[in-house]
């Protein structure tokens, strides 16, 4: 039974494909011999020499293989596994650390790899790398960009001025000592900004550390302001502010405090409710899934829900763009007073600490001024704060009798003034007219001076269709997906009392492009004087 | 123990959970049952109607849409087609002229939808690429309604492939005021793409 060692085999693989490769790339040829630059040879040898002396070293070949290849049966008590072969008679490759296997001598071996490697070399290194190399150190070299120009001597003016022959000749005569103003002038010299390369006789190390000076001259001075010392300096004053507002950052503290005042009853009051409301992370799932013209649930939580999602359509749905506010930052206070605006106008303080809405307000405000202080200092580039009735706001809608348009009033808590808006309106039931009317008081009391009108609706403005035909149309059932298209110019918002009437055409109502339109425009208003710090 | 007790306690969360949620549809839509007798006839007349009859009226309506048709106001232009539609069928008598209406309805309802269904930009690149545009369009348009179908297929309210037609008129009224309510689809655009889908056998064809 003979074994042969696998570093043997190895070597002689690998040899044996080399060639192969050398065959196939035609690298034994005469003719690629005789245009072969001298260099190529050379480089591939020394690269034969370190390659195989690094695997002969690191792949330990002075040692004799662990592993062996050899044809025969499998031993079982060996770890061998058949490589190719029948039962009795097959390759074999084994483990053992002290068996007796052949392999060619050392010597043998590393001259083996050295050729392995001279042909790898020869198949890499050509007459084009080896030109290559030798642009090297011209690609390195500093080039004419990276340096000064030359100096150029100032042009000698050679034509003659006007009116000077005469005196040239006299004095190439003799006959006069001085040119006087006719002698050559050197032209004037423009004046050209220093060049700050690297000089043309300047040592390297004397050019590193001179862009190193300027460097750091940079920091002390930047630009027209003070330097990052006098900066530093100014700001420690301003550490604690400095860390509290990178912290209500890092925290994401709310930008804005909204709070409504209505009194509806919560709607998620229920125990189920209120742990969905926990376990929801932010308001995305829910708003994802808004539908444009839900009905109001005819139960006594519906309204509330109902308000909710009107909230959610106005300021938060992603689907119409742009969002213009967030929804942890708008908060309803369910239950309130009927008179609750009122209150919070005699006594702001006392009014919402009772409703838990003063601690977010007074927190917002002190960031505010937080960022005023570090505006003033020009840390970064921070812009003013908004103003502070921008990212705090109150407003109040109560359900009652009749309507009435939102009132405004102003209210002053830690120094900063803000605006309190109060409305009330009918209260809703679960026709689609009252779903309009909330859309519309809403919008006008959470946006100061919001108007939608004909102008504004998507209806064409030029010939809108009378009612009455309108309706005529609708009560024919004939062609009733062509003629749901005339509801583009039925816009609910600002009319078509008919729709009212008839609920199996609303419940086919393309909700979306009036609804849309309603909301863009709410929100353009909105953000006129709404916003985030 | 300990699991039974682990096991009542998830289900209680579960029921406290979704105890405060609305349940779907407990209302039923108003005019939902002339909706959906009105999709079955739809279906039964794309359906039933000789294809090149089909292929003749969406020609025609195609041609007065863009010409006759064209107004600044949209109801005087929806108008306008409602009207060829119906003159279009005048010349049919009883059942013959109820399905063709139906037929021209779904054909006028699709021609109004194109805008809603394929962009300015993506028209606008068919019209770029083809010398003769129309046919581009109109598939494209097919590809667009067989998402539309696709996505049916796969929601609840799909009645599965052997479902009779009322059944299955049922689920595309109930998916289609689903789509409309909470997208930027029109009802009876969604209708008229899915009805004519299927009508003229385009999982097949």
């Amino acid at each position: 039974m003979t074994a042969i060692g696998a570093r043997s085999v190895t070597a002689l693989v690998l040899l044996a494909s080399t060639t192969a490769a050398l065959w196939v790339t035609g690298i034994f040829r005469e003719d690629y011999w005789a245009q072969l630059d001298p260099w190529v040879p050379f480089l591939a040898g020394g690269f034969a020499v370190l390659g195989s002396t690094l695997v002969f070293t690191f792949w330990r070949l002075v040692d004799r293989s662990e592993y062996y290849f050899r044809v025969g049966d499998r031993l079982p008590w060996l770890p061998e596994i058949a490589l190719v072969g029948s039962r009795h008679r097959a390759l074999i490759v084994g483990h053992a650390a002290h068996t007796e296997v052949r392999d060619l001598p050392p010597v043998v071996q590393r001259a083996i790899y050295v050729a392995i490697f001279f042909g790898l070399g020869l198949v890499a290194v050509t007459n084009r790398a080896v030109a290559l190399l030798r642009d090297v150190p011209a690609v390195f070299a500093a080039s004419e960009r990276d340096l000064c120009s030359e100096p150029k001597p100032p042009p000698v003016e050679t034509k003659t001025p006007p009116g000077c022959k005469l005196v040239i000749r006299a004095f190439e005569l003799g006959f006069t000592k001085s040119l006087g103003s006719c002698a050559p002038k050197a032209a004037e010299q423009k004046i050209e900004d220093v060049c700050r390369k690297r000089q043309r006789d300047e040592p390297y190390l004397h050019y590193a550390w001179r862009r190193l000076d300027t460097r750091v001259d940079d920091l002390t001075t930047l630009g027209s302001g003070p330097g990052v010392v006098d900066r530093v300096a100014a700001q420690i004053d301003h550490v604690a502010a400095l860390a509290d507002s990178a912290a209500d950052s890092v925290a994401m503290h709310p930008r804005s405090s909204h709070h409504l005042f209505t009194n509806l009853p919560d709607p998620h009051a229920a125990l189920g409710d209120r742990v969905h409301a926990t376990l929801e992370h932010g308001c995305g799932a829910r708003l994802a899934h808004l539908t444009h013209f839900p009905r109001m649930a005819d139960t006594p939580a519906g309204a509330g829900k109902l308000l909710e999602h009107v909230i959610d359509q106005l300021l938060f749905n992603p689907a119409y763009k742009p969002v213009v506010a967030q929804c942890g930052e708008t908060i309803i206070h369910w239950a309130a007073p009927v008179d609750a605006c009122t209150r919070l106008t005699a006594r702001p303080r006392e009014f919402l600490a009772a409703t838990e809405a003063l601690e977010p307000v007074t927190q917002l405000i002190a960031w505010r001024a937080r960022k005023a202080e570090l505006a003033r200092l020009h840390v970064r580039e921070l812009a003013a704060p908004p103003p502070a009735d921008r990212i705090v706001s109150f407003q109040c809608l109560m359900f009652g009798d009749g309507d009435a348009p939102p009132s405004e009033h102003a209210i002053t808590l830690d120094g900063e003034r803000f605006r309190v808006r109060d409305t009330r309106m009918a209260p809703i039931t679960g026709d689609g007219k009252s779903q309009v009317r909330l859309y519309k008081r809403l919008a006008a009391l959470l946006a100061e001076s919001f108007s939608y009108g004909r102008l504004t609706s998507n209806e064409s403005v030029g010939a809108r269709p009378d009612d009455t035909a309108m309706a005529a149309a609708f009560r024919d059932p004939s062609l009733l997906l062509t003629k749901l298209d005339l509801l583009r110019d039925a816009d609910l918002f600002i009319g078509s009392a008919w729709l009212a009437e008839r609920n199996d055409v609303l419940e086919v109502y393309p909700y979306h492009l009036h609804l849309e339109n309603f909301i863009a425009i709410f929100r353009r208003q909105y953000a006129l004087h709404r916003g985030r710090l | 123990m300990t699991r039974t007790l682990a096991i009542a306690a998830a289900l209680a969360g579960a029921a406290v959970v979704t105890a405060g949620r609305p349940a779907r549809g407990d209302a039923p839509s108003p005019g939902l049952e002339q909706r959906v007798a009105y999709i079955a006839g739809l279906l039964e007349a794309i359906e039933t109607t000789d294809r090149a009859e089909l292929v003749n009226t969406s020609n025609y309506l195609y041609a007065i849409e863009r010409n006759k048709c064209q107004a600044p106001v949209e109801s005087l232009h929806v108008s306008c087609v409602a009207e060829a539609a119906a003159r279009n069928c005048q010349s049919h008598q009883g059942a013959a002229r109820e399905r063709c209406q139906r037929a021209s309805d779904v054909i006028a309802a699709n021609r109004l939808s194109e805008k809603a269904f394929v962009p300015e930009d993506v028209r606008y690149e068919i019209m770029d690429k083809h010398r003769d545009y129309r046919p581009a369009l109109e598939r494209e348009l097919y590809h667009r309604y067989a998402i539309v179908v696709a996505e049916l297929v796969m929601s609840p309210h799909f009645p599965g492939s052997a479902a009779a037609r009322p059944a299955l008129a049922a689920g595309i009224e109930s998916y289609c005021r689903e789509l409309s309510g909470t997208r930027s689809l029109a009802w009876q655009y969604c209708v008229a793409a899915v009805v004519w889908f299927i009508g003229t056998g385009g999982g097949r064809s």
